[in-house]
């Protein structure tokens, strides 16, 4: 495939977007047949790229210097890409049905397809600068999305969501700073670009900025200290949470670390310094604290999101392992986290959407009347939990496997914090499920009997695909380690 | 493959189509399909069962040398069929039980699921495997505990949940870690530990191994983690405590079996303080267990806590390392999870047929239902270790063992224990035959009607009866094969 | 399974008999009776046959073993001793059974009686036949359990607290000897007899664990013995027991502890000083303590069994003596060898005579049943013969055993003023001291006996109604089948007394090999002055005793004549104020104080974690007005205004909404502060204050 084609696949949501507001077409059914279409089109697009990839990049710009926007297919963006590529269409698809009960859906459509053309920007570029760019860029087009409902509470959430986003990302600037003054090169290189010779002995000089610069971009991966926008902006719709608060932005602040790790400071300069075990610290503290956040939320959503919180830093977790098995770790649970995780959002918006229930304590009994929701969602819970053949285990094996084998005392630990979470998980998954499928629900018995249902297909359809997939994974997932342990080790 | 898979897949079909399909209105139809599933189910088991050959299966790879294996051995097969004869009489009682409990359907069908996750636990070749059906084996028991879904079902049911998970991923940690420090996983009798590995990390392997032990136990009910045997019995129904406490308490048991004898061997962990801290934990157990029961008063809740001390006969039996105490435990869990089956469908029948609960109500009750009085009799005679039932060979065994073992202290404080804890036996299973059947002459016997339960209730108590004193007079082949079992792992 | 499979039958048919009579039972009482009579009858031939082609060693095997069975599988075996008492076993169970019909004619669940009945004639046969240790243990807990049902039998209230202790000392002594049982084994690697004899006939010093396991073996048996302190049960028990049980109890069962008793100590303890002494403490304990119970005791069948318990002390003296004296043991084995089979069958008259008074009077309290045997010739000669067995006067078959039991006592004494025998912990004052205690028991036996016959035969009732009812059932107060099965034993008792030398020594000589001794070298002359004096001192001593305690002590006078009172203080109860409070109350308090700490352990923990750091977050919600801070101060200053409303100014109570307030007094502020932040002067004041710091810093520096 030519190499333009990169810049075309983030082009073509962005232009879609823009142009679906002022669409000529008024019936409703056509304007979506349309948006999904140009969606699935974007992603098939993708695939055939993944599948003969360019080489070489493809420079957009030059600015003074070396600085230039650049897009490249590497491994990791070929991991990213693949995933995003693969969840939109589903989600999009999913969000029609969603949307019914939503106002100023036109709006909605825009930004969330816009905000595709924008994540594909950051899996595809080529340097620190591109990425810098489009992961400022996420941060804006997805504001509107999280203010969509535009109640006093979605404001503030958005608002708080800005401030963190921003400040996270100057951090992370910091960082690109001092790569551009120590690093050889912008450009993405697995093992690292510093310049060793420049450095000299400010090593600790550059760690420090390698840990602001891990916080800056953990604020997005929702690390501990920065974690609290992510449950506030659950207020916006479903499909929003699910994809961006669970899948893109969220993992693009992964993705960022992981870039930041393994391509620009080298995991060699990395390795067994203290920035190694302040950053794997804060990565096992969060994930202890997202599950037990968890436990304590009762908002169906915001629980969901506190667990989002504690398996993105399973994540970072792999990242700071800083071997290539960590790196596997990191992007299995990347990729398998990103299905389970909205897997389970779209069940609990499903749930919202047909009975209007938010809180934990409501659900009681509604596995009878939607079996195939609580099915489903039964399915993701256990994944996430890490129950054998679902793929929640076979990322946290591969966590485990890396952790164990890179010998670092402190990665042990990380181990029995990644059961701790597990048992919490546990906890916080199954009640809703035993919930849903035991507990007679008090209203049935007042006899007061609403008939709430699954609903259609539309939103079966991506959630029955997320569920086989997860199996599937569970089962069967050599090839795509096969594949992450190729990236890891730099065949891509 | 056929004969390895089918066992497992067959239950978990007919079970997941008992709770997908229509539930047929009339339920005789329901207990008509049922028992055709069963006879299907248990006439293939036993088919190929006998035309199992040991030779080992690998079914496909979860991830890299993360295989599904399958490999039946010695002590799965005795295991095994423990588990499907039970079952299957369990499942007779039920019929009758079930009665008056509400979606029988889906009692039926996760019934069937168990008996498929518990035939691959049974078949499991490693570790992975094993660890896979045990997950599975906790969640698809949960709805048995939780079956009436009153707000205390439900509790016990989470409370059951979350130690198993608790107790698994302690488990799980140390799968972790052996994956490293073990050539293979692979189930193989003496340990699979590499050798300068286990050199090196000596401490961290006995951590891990205690852990393990730990973890595992929580199945087994094995303090400090028991606590949610006395919680998930009372509230479950008869039947399905009856199963739990025979046959699903026994999955921790052979849990343990396989980790310390077929994963961490005999002789890496014999005399290390892991040793000696199970021994504690277990004769802990033992007495603790056997002391609640004495002081309760609700009879199921008195025969959970029966179970959590008896089981932990069995794990101190295992934690000598020694091969008679071995065999000991081993014909334990057979001697055990025939009687305290028979206990509890006894409890179960007396709660069916008059409702009373409380074991003070029960006087008289030996005239009101003879034969099942009797069966509880036999087998509580048979838990107190009293000849010629199976319960004495076992204690007999074990004890011979502990003496054998050489070990200074628990040699001797080991029978001791476990001779006081059969007089709390005594004492809190005999009452209810003294009183049952000797109301005192203040009983008047006009009031008194008969309340014998239907044939479907009395065969299986009485053939579960029969095997345990049977079990307990023709012992020889039984010790023979535990003879070549432990020959092997020595 | 090989041997001799009659020994086989011997214990199987009567269980099998047992179930098959249960059956018949259900169907037709009558039936079962007789056919329960002709099982017993048939077990009685059976055994004589064996004796017979035993004694005429036709046998061609005199052992059974039955491998693979039970994990060790079973053994027996058949020697004098075994013959014997197994013939006194099925002729004891023989009588009872026939008499049995008539006593519980009126009774409920006869069928359960007879299973059981029955049942443990098997299970004690087995004890008897026993050839190694784990047999003899297997079918001792089945006798056990099997004869509790004996003691229930009644219901009655008492019953059952008595059946209860005895099923508590049962299963207690069963694990304390199956202690011992795995101690020996492991320590041994065998738990033949045969073993066990070779192994204490080598004479190697014993070790400590040895001693232990003994120790363990010797509490299994004595409790079921009845000895000295785990005597409580039969007190209880015997009275509350029919009749026929009674008799069985304490003629039989006892005496298969006693069979246990004598394994140990004869066999595998073979001339062990140390434990002869132990055993012979016990001994002198358990007689003194039984006849002096019986002597105060004013209820028929009680004195019965606490003199049975004081008979069993004088067989252990024996038993205890068999250790001592070394290699001249013969009269002390002989000695308490005939005893026991003096006493099952003095227990088994006498037991049953009192069950012909309580069938009659369902009485037996001595008040109401006194004068109950007078013009009753039959009863009457039953009751003497008891008597006067038990009472050891000459020419009556326990003076025999009793004094070859003082013999050896004498013996040991001047042995050991000779210095001719290895010296134990007992002095020859002790020795003495035991003697005379020995002579002095042996008194109380005729005090208590006489006064029972006194009680029966010779006094009137107070109340003369009574007496002419008592004398009006002459004649039809029993059947004939059961005086048949009184005469017999009875008649025994004379016959045997008289033709000592010849019978019993016979007897006696069968069991030498169990009890590892020899025939005596020159026949002892049972009539000798010295023998005589010994038994006379002692009748001299229940004479005296009888009219000074019993008759000045033990009764009071009352308007109508005198009536015995029972002045056994109660505080002297050892099962009431020792053991049931110690096992029953404070044990458990404890120990199930600790194991609820341990059983809470856990949960404790999960619950305080849920309590605290696990709490459920509270549901979200908007502030209307002000901002947290306000809103906490503001909810702190009502309460504290509430609280001063309680205390101090009850009379105008003050009620503000402090939190209104502050959320008024807040938002004024923020008004004010945004107009002063935006208004231009706060702008110069700013600038001015910058300015400043300027000037102060460039002054500085």
């Amino acid at each position: 495939m030519p190499e333009y084609m990169l810049f075309i696949v983030i082009l073509l949501p962005m232009l879609t977007g823009v142009v679906f507001p002022i669409l000529p077409i008024k019936k409703r059914s056509y304007r979506l047949l349309f948006l999904e279409i140009l969606v699935v089109l974007n992603s098939v697009f993708v695939w055939m790229l993944l599948l003969n990839r360019p080489e070489s990049g493809f420079t957009l710009a030059h600015f003074t210097g070396d600085l230039t926007i650049t897009f490249k297919m590497d491994g990791m963006s070929m991991v990213f890409a693949g995933l995003v590529s693969a969840l939109w269409p589903l989600a999009t698809l999913y969000s029609f049905e969603y949307m019914t009960k939503e106002k100023r859906e036109n709006m909605f459509f825009m930004f969330y397809t816009v905000s595709y053309g924008v994540t594909l920007g950051i899996a595809l570029a080529g340097n620190l600068l591109t990425m810098y760019f489009f992961y400022e860029l996420l941060t804006l087009v997805t504001v509107p999305l999280v203010m969509h409902t535009m109640t006093r509470e979605a404001i503030l959430a958005s608002r708080k969501y800005l401030y963190y986003s921003i400040g996270g990302a100057a951090f992370g600037f910091i960082g690109m700073i001092f790569m551009i003054i120590y690093g050889t090169t912008l450009d993405f290189a697995l093992g690292g670009v510093l310049d060793l010779v420049k450095i000299g002995d400010r090593t600790n000089i550059l760690l420090l900025v390698y840990v602001m610069a891990f916080l800056g971009f953990g604020v997005k991966a929702a690390i501990c200290p920065f974690s609290s926008w992510l449950p506030q902006a659950g207020v916006a719709p479903t499909p929003v949470t699910a994809l961006l608060h669970a899948v893109a932005v969220v993992k693009a602040g992964a993705f960022a670390i992981l870039r930041l790790t393994y391509y620009c400071y080298g995991t060699d300069f990395l390795r067994g310094s203290w920035a190694q075990y302040v950053t794997m610290a804060i990565a096992m503290f969060t994930i202890v604290y997202g599950c037990s956040r968890a436990v304590k939320e009762t908002h169906l959503k915001r629980r969901l999101a506190y667990s989002t919180i504690s398996n993105l830093s399973y994540i970072i977790f792999g990242a700071t392992i800083m071997t290539p098995l960590g790196m596997v770790g990191a992007l299995s649970h990347m990729v398998f986290h990103a299905v389970m995780k909205i897997c389970s959002f779209f069940c609990a918006g499903a749930i919202m959407h047909q009975t209007e229930k938010h809180y934990v304590h409501e659900l009681d009994g509604l596995g009878k009347q939607m079996p195939m929701i609580f099915g489903i969602f039964t399915v993701s819970s256990l994944a996430l939990m890490g129950v054998p053949g679902l793929a929640g285990f076979i990322s946290k094996w591969n966590l485990a496997y890396a952790a164990i084998e890179s010998g670092n005392p402190l990665a042990f630990g990380g181990v029995g914090c990644l059961l701790i979470s597990a048992l919490l998980t546990a906890i916080y998954m199954l009640t809703i499920v035993v919930r849903g499928f035991f507990v007679k629900s008090k209203v049935t018995e007042a006899n007061e009997k609403q008939d709430y249902h699954d609903p259609n297909w539309m939103m079966l359809l991506p959630l029955g695909i997320f569920a086989a997939a997860i199996v599937l994974f569970g089962l069967f997932s050599t090839p795509l380690v096969n594949f992450l342990t190729d990236v890891a080790s730099g065949l891509y | 493959m056929i004969d390895y898979v089918l066992p497992i897949v067959l239950p978990v079909i007919c079970g997941v189509m008992l709770l997908v399909l229509g539930v047929p209105q009339k339920r005789s139809n329901l207990l008509l399909l049922v028992s055709v599933a069963m006879t299907a189910v248990l006439g293939i088991d036993v088919l190929l069962l006998t035309k199992v050959s040991g030779v080992r299966l690998n079914l496909f790879e979860l991830t890299h040398n993360v295989a599904i294996s399958f490999a039946l051995d010695r002590i799965g097969t005795i295991f095994y069929v423990l588990i499907l004869v039970v079952w299957c009489l369990v499942m007779i009682f039920s019929f009758e039980y079930m009665k008056h409990e509400q979606n029988e359907k889906r009692y039926y069908g996760f019934f069937f699921i168990v008996l498929g996750v518990l035939t691959g636990l049974c078949f499991a070749g490693n570790l992975i495997t094993f660890y896979a059906f045990f997950e599975l084996l906790t969640l698809t028991s949960m709805p048995l505990v939780l079956h009436n879904q009153s707000h205390e079902a439900v509790m016990a049911g989470l409370k059951y949940l979350f130690y198993s998970f608790a107790g698994a991923y302690l488990a799980l940690l140390g799968l972790y870690f052996l994956f490293q420090y073990g050539n293979t996983l692979d189930f193989t009798a003496g340990g699979v530990l590499n050798e300068q590995m286990a050199a090196q990390h000596q401490p961290l392997l006995l951590v891990l191994a205690l852990l393990m032990i730990l973890g595992f136990g929580v199945k087994a009910g094995m303090f400090p983690m028991h606590a949610w045997l006395p919680t998930a019995h009372p509230v479950a129904p008869a039947p399905a405590s009856a199963f739990l406490s025979a046959i699903i308490v026994k999955a921790g048991v052979l849990a343990l079996i396989r980790v310390v004898y077929y994963i961490f061997g005999v002789s890496f962990l014999r005399g290390t303080w892991v040793q000696t801290t199970w021994m504690i934990l277990a004769l802990l157990t033992v007495f603790m267990g056997s002391m609640l029961a004495y002081r309760e008063k609700i009879l199921k809740k008195r025969l959970a806590y029966s179970t959590v001390s008896q089981v932990s006969y069995i794990l101190f039996g295992l934690s000598l390392m020694e091969p008679v105490a071995f065999s000991g435990a081993i014909y334990h869990v057979i001697a055990h999870g025939l009687i305290k089956s028979t206990l509890f469908l006894c409890a179960g029948a007396i709660i069916y047929q008059t409702g009373k609960i409380r074991v003070e109500e029960l006087n008289g009750i030996g005239k009101q239902m003879p034969v099942t009085i009797w069966c509880y009799t036999i087998a509580s005679l048979g838990l107190i270790g009293i000849p010629p039932t199976s319960g004495f060979i076992s204690k007999w065994y074990l004890a011979s063992g502990a003496l054998n073992s050489g070990n200074p202290v628990f040699a001797w404080l080991g029978p001791v224990i476990l001779l006081i804890s059969a007089l709390l036996t005594a004492g809190y299973l005999l009452p209810i035959t003294m009183h049952g059947f000797f109301p005192g002459e203040a009983f008047d016997y006009k009031a008194m009607k008969k309340a014998e339960p239907c044939k479907k209730m009395v065969i299986p108590l009485l053939i579960l009866t029969a095997l345990s004193v049977i079990s307990g007079v023709f012992t020889s082949p039984l010790l023979a094969q535990l003879q070549m079992i432990a020959d092997t792992i020595f | 399974m090989y041997g001799n499979i009659w020994i086989g039958i011997l214990i199987l048919f009567p269980m099998a008999g047992a179930i098959i009579s249960y059956l018949l039972g259900r169907k037709n009482k009558l039936l079962r009776d007789i056919f329960a009579d002709m099982i017993v009858i048939a077990e009685m031939v059976l055994m004589v046959c064996l004796w017979v082609a035993f004694g005429s060693g036709s046998l061609k095997a005199d052992w059974l073993t039955i491998p693979d069975i039970c994990g060790m599988g079973l053994s027996f075996t058949l020697d004098g001793f075994r013959v014997i008492y197994g013939s006194v076993a099925s002729l004891m169970w023989m009588m009872a059974t026939l008499f049995s019909k008539e006593y519980f004619n009126h009774h409920h669940n006869r069928n359960r009686y007879y299973l059981f009945l029955l049942l443990t004639l098997g299970a004690t046969m087995g004890v008897f036949l026993s050839a190694d240790l784990f047999t003899t243990f297997i079918f001792f807990e089945m006798m056990s359990f099997t004869s509790y049902v004996w003691v229930a039998q009644e219901e009655k209230k008492d019953a059952l607290r008595a059946a209860g202790t005895y099923l508590a000392i049962a299963v207690i002594g069963g694990l304390v000897m199956l202690m011992g049982l795995f101690l020996l084994y492991h320590e041994l690697g065998t738990l033949q007899m045969s073993d066990l004899k070779s192994y204490g006939m080598a004479g190697n010093p014993h070790s400590l664990m040895e001693y232990i396991a003994g120790g363990c073996l010797l509490f299994g048996f004595a409790a079921k013995a009845g000895a000295f302190p785990l005597h409580i049960w039969l007190p209880k028990a015997h009275p509350v027991a029919p009749a026929p049980a009674s008799a069985l109890l304490s003629g039989i069962l006892t005496k298969a502890g006693m069979f246990g008793i004598l394994i140990v100590s004869c066999s595998f303890f073979y001339q062990d000083t140390n434990w002869g002494t132990l055993i012979l403490l016990i001994g002198v304990a358990t007689m003194v303590v039984g006849a002096v119970l019986a002597l105060f005791s004013i209820d028929l069948k009680r004195t019965l069994a606490c003199s049975s318990v004081s008979q069993i002390g004088f067989i252990l003296i024996g038993v205890g003596m068999h250790g001592l004296l070394g290699a001249d043991n013969t009269a002390a084995a002989h000695g308490a060898f005939l005893h026991m089979v003096n006493h099952s069958l003095f227990k088994l008259v006498l037991f049953m005579a009192a069950g012909v008074v309580f069938m009659n009077l369902h009485q037996l309290n001595l008040n109401e049943i006194r004068g109950f045997g007078r013009k009753k010739p039959m009863l009457n000669f039953i009751f003497l013969m008891g008597s006067l067995g038990i009472g050891c006067i000459p020419l009556w078959s326990g003076y025999v055993s009793k004094t070859l039991l003082h013999e050896s006592i004498v013996e040991y004494t001047n042995l050991l003023g000779k210095q001719e025998i290895v010296p134990s912990l007992l002095s020859i004052f002790d020795m003495k001291i035991i003697e005379r205690i020995f002579l002095l028991s042996g008194g109380m036996t005729v005090a208590y006996m006489l006064k029972l016959y006194v009680v029966l035969f010779v006094e009137k009732n107070r109340n003369a109604k009574v007496q002419e009812q008592f004398d009006a059932q002459k004649g039809h107060y029993m059947k004939p089948v059961s005086a048949v099965a009184l005469l017999i034993p009875a008649l025994l008792f004379p016959i045997l007394g008289i033709g000592a030398s010849s019978l019993m020594n016979r007897i006696a000589d069968m069991a030498n090999s169990f009890l590892c001794t020899s025939s005596p070298r020159e026949a002892v002359a049972y009539y000798s002055i010295e023998d005589l004096k010994g038994s006379l001192i002692s009748i001299g001593i229940g004479v005296i005793l009888y009219f000074v305690v019993v008759r000045l002590c033990l009764m009071r006078k009352t308007q109508n004549g005198t009536e015995y009172v029972n002045c056994w203080p109660r505080f002297m109860d050892l099962e009431d104020y020792f053991y049931r409070p110690v096992l029953l109350v404070i044990f458990p308090a404890i120990l199930g104080f600790c194991s609820r700490i341990f059983d809470a352990f856990i949960d404790t923990i999960v619950v305080c974690l849920r309590k605290t750091l696990y709490r459920d977050s509270k549901l979200p919600y908007e502030l209307d007005e002000g901002n947290a801070l306000t809103h906490t101060a503001g909810i702190l200053a009502n309460c504290l205004q509430h609280l001063l409303n309680i205390i101090l100014h009850r009379s105008e109570k003050k009620n503000v909404d402090y939190e209104h307030l502050f959320a008024l007094k807040y938002s004024k502020i923020r008004e004010n502060s945004t107009l002063i932040s935006r208004s231009m002067s706060f702008g110069l004041v700013l600038f001015c204050g910058g300015l400043i710091l300027t000037l102060v810093y460039l002054i500085l520096w």
